[in-house]
């Protein structure tokens, strides 16, 4: 992956990444929590969190000192369907051409 | 030009059981063209719509979660058999601007749909390559477009499911 890629695909290249969202689904967790199951240093993790937050993947609980951070499901969910939507483009246009030509009604 | 994808292109050919100049005015009439073009989900709308060379079609598509303005600009139209457009993301004032979500993309996509007639149907070829893009922004369109068809998608196919169970 190079660095043309947007913030959420670069984000979501880099399998570390990837698994801290999946630890992080599983509810909040801090910086040091984190890093624990990961072998990697604080900074590290902290490092891989800003790339997540600049991606708007995750977010922090301003509540407490350790700010554990969270899943930004909003923006996962934003993530996705963009996604979705990109890769469906022409294959879904091609299926609702069909549907316009079969019926001549606006496809769903 | 070969039957199937060329380097750097997104390739996609359907039959329909349509006659060709039915089809035909699917993609020549703005309209038509705003009832099924989109993901499903979408609604478009046309702004302004003059299908010929070098006029253009402008349409506010949307979703539950985006909206966007799309700009065609049209190069080749050639009833029934040839339609070559610029496809291109814009503002509401029609400024050309890059899609959400990529800080690098390529302004302008060529869009050439060929149809033809066939013994079931006519058959629709499309093909979708930057135009005028610089190296940095065709590998954007390149590396998405195989990502979007692998890896990328199934993490996040994995990640979703994750996050529903």
């Amino acid at each position: 992956m190079s660095e043309s890629l947007s913030p959420i695909f670069a984000a979501l290249a880099d399998p570390t990444r990837r698994a801290m969202l999946e630890r992080l689904a599983a509810g909040e967790a801090t910086v040091k929590e984190l890093a624990a199951p990961f072998g990697i240093s604080q900074p590290a993790v902290s490092k891989h969190l800003k790339v997540l937050e600049a991606a708007g993947l995750v977010s922090w609980s301003k509540t407490a000192q350790t700010r554990p951070r969270r899943i930004n499901a909003v923006g996962l969910k934003h993530a996705r369907d963009w996604i979705d939507q990109f890769r469906d483009f022409w294959p879904d246009s091609f299926d609702r051409l069909d549907a316009y030509l079969n019926d001549g009604r606006a496809p769903r | 030009m070969t039957d199937r994808a060329e380097a750097g292109e997104l390739f996609i050919q359907r039959v329909f059981a349509h006659r060709i100049e039915r089809v035909w005015d699917a993609w020549a009439t703005p309209g038509a063209v705003a009832t099924w073009l989109g993901p499903k989900g979408s609604t478009s709308h046309v702004v302004e719509g003059d299908i010929r060379p070098g006029g253009v079609l402008r349409m506010r598509m949307e979703t539950a979660t985006w909206s966007m303005f799309t700009l065609f600009r049209y190069r080749d139209v050639v009833r029934p058999h040839l339609l070559t457009y610029e496809h291109c993301f814009c503002d509401a004032a029609g400024n050309l601007i890059r899609p959400v979500f990529f800080e690098i993309w390529p302004l302008k996509l060529l869009t050439t749909v060929t149809l033809e007639t066939m013994s079931a149907g006519t058959q629709v070829t499309l093909r979708w390559r930057p135009l005028d893009a610089t190296p940095e922004e065709e590998q954007a369109f390149v590396e998405n477009l195989s990502s979007m068809q692998g890896g990328l998608a199934g993490s996040f196919d994995q990640l979703a499911a994750y996050l529903a169970g």
